[in-house]
């Protein structure tokens, strides 16, 4: 008898550690996914570059001192060849799109390239061409001793270890450099995410504590309170992408009255503050519930009114609940992706506006991975960032509360 | 005696304590009379359908200690919280019947709430300081009025944390969290707070229940002290308390008033049966 209970209780028991089991591993495959991917790329052109690519041509006017050689500032690598005339290094690379490209691995500071100007037609025409290491040479053309236009470089399918000897030994002048600046970055999205962050908190922040405050102190305790007050739970309940319809029917008329246009940072904040809503109203409401009544008595037999009572004494000492539920609220829009599709639209900006569209980094992941080529590695890198700034967030929340805790003991 | 009567002598009530000085040479009668904070006449206090408060007639002398004594749910803290109107947070409370003060009914819809609070201050069983520095906490009610000057308000401060006699002990850390001053420190802080505003009556609601003997003691000192210049109304559940302290003593029991009177003859001779049971400690 006792020998088939401890069975039993060693199989219960097994299941509730299997179960736990499954749980931790799932958080851990991910990290290992997304870092093992991702972390790889991860760099400052990442954070903090264009995701597009931006072609750059630029002419030579000048003459170049002929005799004039360069030396690198610091010995370079095995797979770098460099021109000593022209002073500037290129190595043969996969960029994040899995091409291969010449990036431009040093330009010296005195480098005739750095005399180029932009001859693309457009508002940077004529202007100095930026040339600076991590940007791409496609093609070269230069003239040699007899006066005749050379054409050399990745565009000619020669590797640097091919055409970098025959500039350096036949070029008398450089007339055409074609380059790119690379792509691949999230700051576009970085920086719409956080418009996005500021504007959907600056609706929905003032609206959540002051109909918390309404629910919780001055509206009757009725039949109509109730309505409303489990119409704000079903609210909570309610899809994203329902939002986003919403946004897109009911919101746009509204921010078209003042002047924006289609898809853009303010429609998706808007929507995402009508998202966030619920949850700011319930969060701040319990906040307010925790605050002890003790607080309340003393205030109003201090002869204070209601109001003063509730903005002067309540809601400070609510005030790191309030903050917890900003904070959730600010992880929820860093995850959102549904509601933003329709109302931000897809189309990655590299200098995203309020009143234009553009993709918080949770939709550029989807239109990364959207694409005939999903581009798992960038992806992950900005799931990586994603998952950072959401676990500390996460954990602000906590450090918060627990200070509330042990002040509230004292 | 008749209403228009009473309010008479209520209207001399409130006069200053100047006043009342002066008319205790002319005869002790009005003496008396004068020296009353509240004058309850008839009070009936129902919680929905249960009655708390049976026909409670009597006159709340100014000036002095009174304690409300009796076994727990006896109305003793009810009555307490119908001085400043407390009872008006409760959903279902309902009040019957007249409580004068200055020879107004303090439960007459022309009373402003938030003005009588301010002329009767109310310290509560726990400390409940607010989590704010000792200064806001003592400043908060003056805040409340209006009050701006930062002269005044460090005066207010400075005076009422004297007459609470914790102005020494934090006199140098003002702006220091209250919640983590002690308990007796804090419902000192509470009655400074209290005082700050210059009430005439501050209602005590077991206010040394939750500290330790030294610190009750400490508080038992403040309150012979206050009352030169405040009415205090203080419910205890310690005999030894009410009768260290109090000048008058009420006893209450299931609602009524049992005894009223001067707190020697409460203890010494009780005229009821059901007085002299409790204070013998029979039950209770």
């Amino acid at each position: 008898m006792t020998r088939i209970r401890k069975i039993k209780d060693t199989v219960m028991q097994s299941f509730t550690w299997i179960a736990s089991g499954i749980s931790a591993w799932v958080l851990v495959a991910i990290l290992v996914f997304i870092f093992s991917n991702g972390w790889k790329l991860l760099d400052r052109s990442v954070l903090f570059g264009d995701y597009h690519a931006k072609n750059i041509v630029s002419g030579f006017s000048d003459e170049h001192d002929v005799n004039a050689t360069f030396t690198p500032p610091e010995p370079l690598e095995d797979d770098e060849v460099i021109s000593t005339r022209f002073g500037f290094a290129v190595r043969d690379e996969i960029d994040k799109e899995k091409n291969h490209v010449h990036t431009l691995t040093w330009v010296d500071d005195h480098s005739p390239l750095r005399n180029g100007k932009i001859t693309t037609a457009g508002p940077t025409q004529g202007k100095p061409a930026p040339f600076k290491a991590g940007m791409n040479i496609n093609k070269l053309v230069f003239i040699d001793g007899s006066g005749e236009e050379i054409t050399v470089g990745r565009f000619k399918q020669q590797s640097p270890q091919e055409w970098i000897p025959i500039l350096e030994r036949d070029a008398k002048q450089i007339t055409e450099f074609h380059g790119k600046e690379p792509g691949g970055g999230m700051r576009g999205s970085l920086v719409a995410t956080l418009m996005l962050i500021g504007l959907s908190l600056l609706f929905s922040v003032p609206i959540g504590i002051f109909a918390a405050i309404y629910l919780y102190a001055i509206a009757k305790q009725n039949r109509l309170t109730m309505f409303v007050r489990s119409s704000i739970e079903l609210l909570a309940g309610v899809p994203s992408i329902i939002f986003s319809m919403m946004g897109i029917t009911l919101i746009f008329p509204i921010i078209q009255l003042f002047g924006a246009s289609g898809q853009s940072i303010i429609l998706g904040s808007l929507t995402m503050a009508v998202l966030l809503l619920p949850v700011l109203i319930r969060q701040t409401e319990e906040a307010l519930r925790s605050v002890p009544s003790s607080y309340a008595q003393a205030s109003l037999a201090l002869g204070a009114t209601q109001t003063e009572t509730l903005f002067r004494v309540v809601l400070p000492s609510a005030r790191n609940g309030i903050f917890s539920a900003c904070l959730l609220a600010v992880s929820r829009i860093i995850g959102e992706s549904a509601a933003l599709i329709f109302t931000m639209g897809t189309a990655i900006q590299d200098s995203p506006s309020v009143g234009s569209g553009a993709t918080s980094l949770a939709v550029q992941i989807y239109v990364l991975m959207g694409g005939e080529n999903p581009n798992f590695e960038l992806a992950s890198a900005i799931s990586i960032v994603i998952l950072i700034l959401v676990l500390a967030l996460n954990l602000t929340v906590k450090v918060v509360s627990a200070l509330s805790d042990k002040k509230g003991k004292a | 005696m008749s209403a228009s009567k009473l309010k008479k002598i209520m209207n001399r009530a409130g006069g200053t304590k100047k006043e009342t000085m002066a008319s205790t040479s002319h005869s002790s009668e009005i003496s008396q009379r004068d020296h009353i904070a509240f004058a309850l006449e008839d009070v009936n206090l129902f919680y929905g359908d249960f009655q708390a408060l049976r026909d409670i007639t009597f006159d709340l002398p100014a000036h002095q200690v009174t304690a409300f004594i009796g076994p727990s749910g006896c109305g003793k803290s009810t009555l307490l919280r119908c001085f400043n109107r407390m009872n008006d947070l409760i959903d279902n409370c309902r009040i019957e019947g007249a409580i004068y003060r200055n020879g107004v009914n303090i439960n007459s819809d022309s009373v402003d709430v938030v003005d009588l609070r301010t002329h009767v201050g109310m310290v509560f069983q726990q400390p409940n300081p607010f989590p704010k520095s000792i200064y806001d906490n003592v400043a908060y009610g003056l805040v409340c009025q209006g009050v701006r000057s930062k002269k005044v308000l460090d005066e207010a401060v400075a005076s009422s944390l004297k007459k609470a006699a914790l102005w020494d002990e934090v006199k140098d850390h003002l702006r220091r969290d209250a919640t983590q001053l002690s308990g007796g420190q804090q419902q000192r802080l509470c009655i400074a707070r209290a005082i700050a505003l210059q009430p005439d009556v501050i209602l005590m609601d077991e206010p040394t229940s939750a500290l330790d003997p030294i610190a009750t003691a400490r508080i038992e000192d403040l309150i012979t002290q206050l009352k030169e210049e405040y009415t205090i109304v203080i419910v205890t559940h310690s005999m030894s308390q009410a009768a260290r302290i109090s000048d008058k003593t009420a006893f209450f029991l299931l609602g009524d008033l049992i005894e009223f009177g001067p707190t020697d003859d409460i203890f010494q001779n009780p005229r009821d049966t059901r007085t002299e049971d409790y204070i013998t400690g029979k039950f209770g």
